[in-house]
């Protein structure tokens, strides 16, 4: 065997990468990103679909729920109308769900079925470029969505804020979290009967997020609850942007989601390493 | 060398796979394992391809060791699994094309190995189509196409040697008898069978 000129993987990024104690990469994800664009391709609808569901609820419920309340006073303080108030807790459900349906779906099919990472891993890629790329992946198609999202609620006159801005970078980071956490727990799952908990975990946190009503209308007992989840720290993120209710809250908000990301990265490629790797 | 192992060990919990095996595969050889059903060859030849750690012994691949040099190595073997694997959500051409870049290949090396694999394979009025209807011989001619694209090759054929294997190697595979050297590829491919 001899003759083998690699086009360059050694580069810089693949010296860091194989420096760090975690489950091993060879700094090529952006693979694992590319092959997902190209089966993409072949299957556009879901593009329309993952663009479609918040723009949805963004009229129905900014304009039919926004027609019988009027107004709400934000944990903030200010006093807004319904779907100025509603726009940014969709944005970051949105970011959640699109995430979560990329993440353990399709890593779960890729993983069990398709063996997917098992051809990958019979090349350079490590289960550390599986995970970011899978997570990447997510990013890229929710940063897609969100900017649309985003372009629909600007012309609809419910973005009020120059930080509205930000809101993009932030649903990717509720991506992230989600995306991670997602993963993570899709290495858990034997069968599709498991995504049932997938479902008992997602559904109340996009009722009770404080997505639909602020926090103060909680009852207190169940307010330190709310907080504890993660949609929670985003859709609190999200408003605090769009709304120009900026404080050091939304520092705390993004550390949260952060340290879930990373955790959920870290975690899911060690259970990569440890179920495929044997 | 291509590949050498003394003491090659695999367990899993208590349960031992692999036990103790040496082995040495030169270049131009083609080398098979040969035994029953569980006497440990698909665990080996995993170690070998370095997606599965070597519980304990020597092995060493191209003269590297698995355990540090992983990526590097598997970017030189042509691994051929046992199951088709191939990615069904791509077409027969995607199939190689990404391929090619898991391996670090630039697009222009990659593109055209998938030409000359996909003519070998028999498969170029097949290119676009999607895996999924093909036969069954036509996946497995383009799963093994799929594991000889990071072997670009512009230099004659590589004079081919004949030898016989280490039949010497003793172990509990049973007779590792080195399989007929056949030429998979039009270019000369060091052939592995497990
Ligand atoms: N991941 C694994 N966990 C536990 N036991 C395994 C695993 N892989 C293989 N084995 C066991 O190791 C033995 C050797 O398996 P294998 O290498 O597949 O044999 P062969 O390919 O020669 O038929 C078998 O008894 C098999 O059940
Ligand atoms: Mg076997």
């Amino acid at each position: 065997m001899s003759g083998l000129d690699l086009g360059a993987p050694a580069s810089r990024a693949t010296r860091v990468s194989r420096a760090l104690p975690f489950p091993a990469g060879a700094g090529m994800a952006r693979w694992v990103i590319a092959r997902n664009a190209m089966a993409f391709r072949h299957g556009w609808v879901a593009l329309v679909t993952g663009f479609a569901e918040p723009v949805f609820y963004l009229f129905s419920l900014g304009v039919g729920i926004g027609a019988l309340v009027h107004s709400v006073r934000t944990d903030g303080g200010s006093e807004v109308p319904y779907a100025v108030f509603v726009a940014p807790a969709l944005l970051a459900s949105s970011a959640m769900n699109g995430a979560v349906m990329d993440s353990t779906f399709n890593v779960f099919f890729k993983l069990r079925y398709a063996k997917l990472y098992d051809s990958m891993l019979a090349t350079p890629l490590g289960p550390r470029d599986i995970a970011v790329g899978e997570i990447g992946w997510a990013l890229l198609r929710g940063a897609l969505y969100s900017a649309a999202f985003l372009a629909v609620a600007l012309l609809a006159g419910v973005v009020t804020s120059w930080w509205a801005l930000l809101a993009l970078p932030a649903a990717v980071l509720i991506g992230l979290a989600f995306a991670a956490v997602g993963m993570f727990a899709t290495t858990y799952m034997t069968s599709w009967q498991h995504f049932d908990y997938i479902t008992l975990a997602i559904q109340p946190m996009f009722l009770f997020s404080a997505t639909f009503f602020p926090l103060s209308t909680y009852p207190e007992g169940i307010q330190w609850l709310v907080q504890a989840t993660p949609l929670y720290h985003g859709v609190a993120l999200e408003r605090g942007l769009m709304l120009g209710e900026v404080s050091w809250a939304l520092a705390g908000h993004t550390a949260y989601l952060v340290v879930l990301g990373v955790i959920g990265a870290l975690g899911a490629a060690r259970r990569i390493e440890r179920l495929l790797l044997t | 060398m291509l590949v050498s192992a003394r003491g090659l060990t695999k367990t899993f919990g208590d349960f031992v796979a692999v036990d103790g095996i040496d082995v040495e595969v030169r270049r131009g050889e083609a080398f098979g394992f040969l035994g029953p059903n569980g006497a440990g060859k698909s665990s080996t030849m995993r170690m070998i391809g370095c997606v599965s750690p070597a519980t304990g012994g020597e092995l060493r691949i191209f003269g590297q060791d698995p355990a540090v040099d992983g990526p590097a190595i598997r970017a030189r073997l042509g691994s051929c699994p046992q199951a088709d694997m191939l990615d069904e959500e791509l077409t027969v051409q995607e199939n190689l094309w990404i391929y090619g870049r898991y391996f670090g290949l630039t697009k222009a090396q990659t593109r055209k190995r998938a030409t000359e694999l996909l003519d070998f394979a028999q498969l170029t009025d097949r290119r676009g189509d999607k895996v999924e209807p093909l036969s069954g011989g036509m996946k497995r001619r383009l799963t093994i196409a799929r594991s000889l694209i990071n072997n670009p090759r512009t230099a004659p054929a590589r004079r081919a040697d004949h030898r016989p294997g280490p039949a010497g190697a003793a172990h509990p595979l049973g007779p590792a008898l080195p399989a007929q050297t056949s030429r998979r590829d039009p270019h000369h491919h060091d052939a592995l069978h497990g």
